[in-house]
């Protein structure tokens, strides 16, 4: 059993409008294996994108996460709040954007781009001193914030039954002071445990600062230590330089050591400036090592120019390059090829596999291409509407789809041999304000049941790996054929795989 | 290097047995870029030559900046070519100034050469005729060139006696037969209003309700016979309209020529004004050309939208109440009202979502062959292209490295960089993704040796053409055997 990384479960949300609530993202799970390509495929409109930017933390304003987890190292990333998320984002879970012009700032010059998060977050002490008081902190945090959660769990309570219509009147003021009461119990022995809590936070504060002062004071004397006893060479060469003529052979090697002692001496500082801090040096080193790492030629002339003097793919290069500084364990490409050429497309697909491979990464890739997915993916998931209608290993999803939303999104694509007419999906993809009652895809479905206008479907077990959620999967559903388009398809790829 | 002879690679590019509807004679389309030291020159588009046959859907295939775009858009004026002739339906729409007097400046020099020797009386008249059909030239560029309307001389003859154009006879019949129908409609209403008439009076007034059910009976035919008046009137109001842009258009040759040219463009959101509705996005090439009837211009309107199979409805409504592709849709309803016989169409579908590209490539598929439209299709997606087109071009650069038929190209790519870009086309067949391993790079100083001799455009076997030397023209050719 491969280990799991990112954990999805029933993950809804939903963003406020004027109008009302739109569901974008409904009931949706899923679980990413390390080291595996899990892509997510769909037509625009149908939530991928917003299930990727909620594990990321960069929901829109309007957006809520009405309900699911978002587990990543058992912790649940929805309650994580904004201070804190930037643990998280980027350093752990990375991202590559659609369009390379617009997520790239067009004042700023490349290199700085690149190194702006390193050197931003690149105060060492500080950084160490947080750690050594993180978790006392968080346990603080954590029982502020559950407090906050039980207080707003009873106001909901107490609103529920407010307006429930099967109690009377003095049925319900009875409930509610039994609630309130209870929840007053239960906030009470919370809130004693805090002062306690808040205590601890700032004895171990207190201690970590003090540690952090004696480091820095090591260092410092380490420093001096070894500054003082180059600065003692130099000042004896000095003395010895004085002595010899100009014309003397010594004179010029004494002159060479004394060069290479101050370049030492500015080494040494180096080394340890960055003990306190992530230097700019550091970071250009870093930077340029990366940007060979993408591929992107003559990284010191590319850090200082801007991104309008670079060609689309060298951006998308760029924005690869930002994700990957902070050595992230999840990479999301949301899109990452849509507004790039073919050959070029090319091309980033195989950086992407090729990063993967090298730093074992394991990628959530959206895409509306089912031919770029047919390269990259493991496993693949098909949304549609806000909800995933088919999941399964990449050959089961091109070589034996369910669904009749795959069937659809596969031969509404030409590819090289098709010379049928296409099967385009007639219709629009439904309003999310008023989600439609039952299957979403049914409206737009020449192959639906009466059943899939009235009740949303389970998942059907096709493998162990394969899922679909179609009522054509199930015993007493009459049985229909895949559109002749796919099984050609499917037949004519059979038979070359046969053939070579 | 400009080496070969137009005419000789004109008739290649021509299949003989097909009528030709566009021809692009070393077309040239450069930009100036910066000021000052920093000057330079783009050469986007740089002596390409192809030829379109009518019926048939011509593509363009390249990487973003290759030009395509430009080439498209040079051919339908919306830049001035720097250089090169491009004739449609066989009229030129873009001269070559400068060539014409290159050419004319050369002949001259010549005469002045021979005149130096004693002409005879005979040769002088053939250097006179010479000279000004050269200079007749000179000057017809330079009108071409500031898009005047050419007054065509036959076109003023065949006026004089229009009853003879054959387009003329057809339009005749078409409107006569529909006035024969409307008259029957008229007569027979007529009667009918008689009928009820003679009813209504017969009966007895104190009768109310059947008086009454009678009077509504004699109402509606009456209104049925003031329809069917009006639209007697309105049709022959569209014949003569018709007649008029049919006059017209025999008598100017280039306003004609470019009306029958249209474009739909890349971005569907770009490209249609959010301040106008779709009626009157539509109609705005129809008022261009004239066109002044309210009602010739609804109906035309209503015509263009069902043909891309949106509903009159959808007319009074903005751009943004509409979904990807149906704005698409409205952009190629545009470029139909006029009853073109030639689109070019400029990455069409490049911009849209999966599920609404299959409905425009079907559309645009219905449109040619039903309507027999000619497409310059030009796009970067070559699955979407084999399925589409029967010719194509390849492009890098500026410079049209590969064209030819579509199976000459899909199954025996010649040009390395049209290797790399069928290389790249991603499959949706995962053991075949997973087998095939790194696409192919294309690097131009790595797969060429130009040191001894300059490429040109040859034709390695019938129909297919290859940008190449010598050396590697041998070496194509061999590959072929």
């Amino acid at each position: 059993m491969k280990e799991k990384v990112l954990e999805v479960k029933n993950l809804t949300i939903s963003f406020k409008t004027p109008n009302g609530l739109v569901r974008a993202v409904r009931d949706v799970s899923f679980d990413l294996y390390k080291g595996e390509t899990f892509a997510i495929v769909g037509e625009s409109g149908s939530g991928k994108s917003v299930t990727n930017r909620a594990i990321m933390g960069i929901l829109a304003g309007n957006g809520i996460i009405e309900g699911g987890q978002i587990l990543y190292q058992n912790q649940d990333l929805t309650k994580v709040s904004e201070a804190n998320f930037h643990e998280v984002r980027g350093k752990k879970i990375g991202m590559i954007f659609q369009d390379p012009l617009s997520s790239l700032n067009p004042t700023m010059k490349i290199g700085k781009q690149i190194t702006e998060a390193m050197l931003v977050n690149g105060n060492r002490m500080k950084n160490r001193l947080k750690d050594l008081y993180h978790i006392e902190y968080h346990n603080y945090l954590n029982m502020k914030k559950a407090i906050e959660i039980e207080k707003e769990n009873v106001r909901n309570a107490v609103i529920n039954l407010r307006f429930s219509d099967t109690l009377t009147r003095a049925e319900k003021q009875a409930k509610i002071k039994e609630l309130k009461t209870n929840a007053a119990k239960n906030i009470g022995q919370l809130k004693k445990q805090l002062p306690d809590l808040k205590a601890k936070y700032l004895e171990a504060k207190k201690r970590a600062d003090k540690q952090v002062k004696q480091e820095k004071i090591q260092i410092k004397n380490d420093e001096n230590a070894s500054l003082n006893s180059l600065y003692e060479r130099i000042a004896a060469l000095k003395i010895q330089l004085k002595q010899t003529s100009k014309t003397d052979a010594f004179y010029k090697k004494n002159l060479d050591d004394i060069r290479k002692l101050k370049k030492e001496v500015k080494e040494v500082k180096e080394q340890f400036r960055r003990k306190f801090k992530v230097t700019r040096k550091e970071a250009y080193e870093k930077a340029i090592q990366i940007m060979k790492e993408v591929n992107i030629p003559e990284p010191e002339k590319r850090f200082h120019q801007y991104p309008f003097q670079l060609s689309g793919g060298m951006r998308q290069r760029v924005v690869i390059a930002i994700a990957l500084m902070a050595n992230p364990k999840i990479l999301i490409c949301d899109e990452p090829t849509t507004a790039l050429d073919v050959t070029i497309q090319g091309q980033i697909l195989d950086l992407i596999k090729q990063i993967k491979k090298e730093r074992d990464l394991s990628v959530i890739f959206i895409t509306h291409d089912l031919g770029v997915v047919a390269n990259m993916a493991d496993r693949i998931a098909v949304m549609y509407a806000g909800k995933i209608v088919e999941y399964g290993t990449s050959e089961e999803i091109f070589y034996n789809p369910k669904h009749p939303y795959t069937w659809a999104l596969l031969s509404s694509v030409p590819d090289l041999e098709t010379k049928d007419k296409l099967i385009s999906i007639p219709g629009t993809p439904p309003d999310m304000l008023f989600p439609p009652k039952g299957d979403a895809f049914a409206e737009r479905n020449e192959y639906a049941l009466k059943i899939d206008f009235e009740e949303h479907p389970p998942f059907f077990k096709v493998s162990d790996t394969h899922y679909a959620a179609t009522w054509l999967l199930h015993e007493y559903a009459p049985k229909i054929e895949r559109p002749k388009i796919i099984t050609d398809r499917i037949a004519r790829y059979k038979h070359r795989s046969e053939g070579e | 290097m400009r080496v070969i002879n137009i005419e000789v690679k004109v008739s290649n590019l021509k299949k003989e047995n097909r009528e030709e509807i566009l021809r692009v004679e070393d077309l040239r389309q450069y930009f100036k870029v910066g000021s000052g030291r920093n000057k330079t020159i783009i050469k986007a588009v740089d002596d390409i030559s192809f030829s379109i046959n009518k019926g048939e859907v011509f593509s363009l295939v390249g990487e973003s900046g290759c030009g395509k775009t430009t080439t498209g858009r040079a051919i339908i004026k919306l830049y001035e070519a720097t250089g090169g002739e491009v004739y449609f339906n066989g009229v030129r729409i873009i001269a070559d100034y400068k060539k014409a007097k290159k050419v004319h400046a050369e002949l001259m020099k010549a005469f002045k050469e021979a005149k130096k020797g004693n002409l005879s009386e005979s040769e002088l008249e053939q250097w006179q005729t010479k000279i000004n059909t050269s200079l007749e030239n000179l000057r017809s560029t330079r009108r071409n060139r500031h898009f005047e309307r050419i007054v065509s001389e036959e076109g003023k003859e065949t006026l004089k006696n229009i009853e003879n154009v054959d387009e003329y006879k057809l339009l005749v019949e078409k409107y006569q037969g529909l006035a024969e129908n409307i008259k029957t409609i008229i007569e027979e209403s007529k009667k009918e209003v008689e009928y009820a008439r003679n009813e209504l009076e017969k009966i007895n007034k104190s009768d109310k309700v059947l008086f009454k059910e009678k009077q509504r009976q004699l109402r509606a035919f009456e209104k049925k016979l003031r329809n069917a008046e009006k639209e007697l009137k309105l049709n022959q109001l569209r014949f003569k309209m018709d007649v008029k842009s049919l006059k017209h258009d025999i008598k100017y040759k280039n306003k004609l020529l470019m009306r029958k040219m249209q474009m739909i463009f890349q971005d569907p959101i770009a490209s249609l004004n959010p301040r106008m509705t779709v009626k009157e996005i539509v109609a705005e090439g129809l008022r261009i050309n004239g066109v002044k009837n309210e009602r010739v211009i609804e109906e035309r309107v209503n015509e263009a939208l069902k043909m891309v199979k949106l509903v009159p409805e959808h007319a009074s409504r903005y751009p943004h109440e509409f979904s990807g592709g149906q704005r698409q849709r409205i952009g190629i309803a545009r470029a139909l009202v006029v009853n073109p016989s030639f689109i070019i169409a400029d990455e069409p579908i490049s911009n849209l979502d999966v599920s609404i590209r299959a409905q425009i490539i079907n559309l645009l598929n219905d449109l040619r062959q039903e309507k027999g439209i000619t497409i310059l299709f030009i796009a970067h997606d070559l699955s979407v292209v084999k399925y589409f087109t029967d010719r194509l071009a390849v492009m890098y650069f500026g410079k049209i490295v590969e064209m030819g038929d579509k199976e000459k190209i899909f199954n025996n790519p010649l040009h390395p960089y049209t290797k790399s870009l069928l290389d790249s086309i991603p499959q949706p067949d995962p053991y075949y993704e997973r087998k095939r391993g790194k696409t192919r790079r294309y690097n131009p100083s790595l797969e060429h040796d130009y040191s001894k001799e300059l490429p040109t455009l040859r034709e390695v076997e019938e129909g297919h053409f290859v940008f190449c030397n010598q050396e590697e023209f041998e070496k194509y050719k061999a590959s072929l055997k």
